[in-house]
């Protein structure tokens, strides 16, 4: 039960910026988003094959209450994960991208970093704009997230200066390269929205601002810190190279509108 | 006396109250920017389907969508929860009462927090056992206990009065969950007391405290709660916390043993529900 527990927390962690509804039921749990459409962000996670399968209807009449495509995110650990993809593409459901989930319990050693915790209006505008930037921009090697839509463009624009999340920005050069923000809930903390400027992307210079937040969870004390990135993206490499561990990964699976 | 709000995110405590029991009463959270609504779909009343409103104004300006909502839901009850910490609520009370909208209060609940991490010392008592419930035998004497001393009528001792089915039903499937931890107290090898802790991110939420009709005024319930607290303390740092009956003799042994008022949670229910639903 563990693993589920990730998810839940994952959604704490979030319910102020992406996710914002959260449905659990003994056969598995959901989790959507009345701000973002999108199947990244509106799936139901199983807990077994067979409350998967018995409860398709019941799931699918879920997904139409909340006026979203039916989609499913499959955790690595569960016994025949092969067998519902399997099941899953015959009922008509594509693959997306597998994501995977990173934990990372160590300081980084790396001394010599100059980031910025967004404070000032001035500072969240400078992170904004990276944000808005990169994710408009095309994807890279470096940089696996790109070309989003509008309405994740709009949530940014949105974005506040909160007591619950951390906003930083790395510089080089005294050029700012990336931003990242920090979730915190207790012990436990997570990283979203790491962006390197178009400019940044041929190094993976723009990754320090991710060592840059680990700093920043150990300085509060968190001891656990979530990352989730594309499965076996150069990102993923990198985060095991510098303190991270894989836990599992999930597996998207969206049916066609 | 309440305390006043320091190192304690409030709002953090009620979406953990969501969080600990997400296998057992609650299972829908709709975050929104306003407040939250918290539901169940095993158990209909107000207790486990209600809105909690994050910041007064933005309730007001949003209460038409919140109070649509609430009413969609035609098969739970549309409950309001205001909790005091909250500022200017008092406007929101005053548009709950308004013609158009028509929410009664119903009751009021203290929300406590036990914080201190030193071990309480327990009374001596023969021919006592506390038993972590682990498998089916237990559980039977779990739920045992728990039918008879949450079935009888609404009492000082009991403010809660008799629970409905549901609240038992819904106990089997909890207890599948680590998180979800069970105590039994028995005195002679028979059943007598219980209560539960339910964990979330190292905070600890006491529920389900009760002693056999039949056994009341023997300090069961008390025993247990120590076992409890000093199990607590000796596995987490964080804080316990439970809710009860403001006013109640439940709640002022609660402060007896040590717990500390947080705040207190006006429950507001629209008048003639039931009916408007037939």
């Amino acid at each position: 039960m563990n693993n589920n527990n990730n998810f839940f927390d994952n959604f704490a962690l979030q319910r102020k910026m992406y996710f914002n509804v959260c449905r659990i039921t003994n056969y598995g749990e959901y989790y959507f988003s009345t701000l973002i459409k999108d199947s990244d962000w509106n799936y139901f996670i199983p807990y077994t094959k067979e409350a998967l399968l018995d409860n398709l209807d019941s799931i699918e009449k879920e997904f139409k209450k909340n006026n979203r495509t039916i989609s499913f995110a499959i955790p690595s650990y569960i016994d025949d994960n092969e067998k519902i993809l399997k099941a899953l593409k015959q009922k008509g459901c594509l693959f997306g991208n597998k994501e995977q989930w990173l934990e990372c319990s160590k300081k980084p050693n790396k001394k010599e970093m100059k980031y910025t915790v967004v404070k000032t209006e001035a500072e969240l505008d400078l992170f904004k704009y990276i944000l808005i930037r990169t994710y408009s921009s095309s994807t890279s090697k470096i940089q696996p997230y790109g070309n989003l839509n509008e309405e994740y463009l709009k949530k940014i624009e949105n974005l506040k200066i909160n007591q619950n999340q951390t906003n930083l920005i790395y510089f080089f050069n005294n050029s700012p390269v990336s931003a990242c923000t920090i979730c915190f809930d207790g012990d436990l903390s997570a990283i979203y929205n790491v962006a390197i400027l178009p400019k940044y992307q041929d190094t993976d210079l723009g990754y320090n601002a991710v060592l840059g937040a680990i700093k920043e969870c150990f300085k509060s004390k968190c001891n656990k810190i979530l990352i989730q990135v594309p499965r076996g993206s150069f990102f993923n490499e990198w985060l095991l190279k510098n303190g991270f561990i894989d836990l599992f990964y999930l597996t998207f699976c969206a049916k066609k509108k | 006396m309440i305390i006043k709000k320091t190192k304690y995110d409030f709002s953090k405590l009620i979406f953990i109250h969501f969080a600990v029991q997400k296998h057992m009463y609650f299972n829908n959270a709709i975050c929104e920017n306003y407040g939250t609504f918290y539901m169940s779909d095993n158990i209909e009343d107000s207790s486990w389907n209600y809105f909690v409103p994050e910041n007064a104004y933005l309730t007001l300006r949003n209460f038409d969508k919140i109070y649509k909502n609430l009413i969609t839901n035609k098969s739970k009850a549309s409950c309001i929860c205001l909790p005091n910490y909250l500022i200017d609520y008092k406007y929101i009370k005053e548009l709950l009462q308004e013609e158009k909208y028509k929410y009664k209060y119903e009751s009021k609940e203290s929300w406590l927090i036990y914080d201190n991490k030193k071990t309480l010392r327990q009374a001596k008592k023969d021919n006592i056992t506390i038993k972590l419930l682990n498998n089916s035998k237990l559980m039977k004497d779990y739920l045992n206990v728990f039918a008879d001393a949450y079935g009888g009528e609404k009492t000082e001792l009991s403010p809660y009065g008799g629970l409905s089915k549901e609240y038992i039903n819904s106990l089997d499937e909890a207890y599948k969950y680590d998180n979800n931890l069970a105590f039994i107290l028995y005195y002679n090898n028979k059943p007598v007391s219980v209560a539960s802790l339910c964990l979330h991110g190292g905070y600890g939420g006491i529920y389900g405290v009760g002693t056999k009709q039949a056994d009341r005024g023997q300090g069961f319930s008390k025993y247990l709660m120590i076992y409890l607290i000093n199990y607590y303390n000796s596995h987490y740092d964080k804080y316990l916390f439970l809710q009860t009956e403001t006013d109640s003799l439940v709640e002022r042994f609660y402060k007896h043993l040590g717990f500390k008022k947080l705040f207190e949670m006006e429950m507001y229910v629209k008048e003639n529900f039931n009916e408007q639903q037939q």
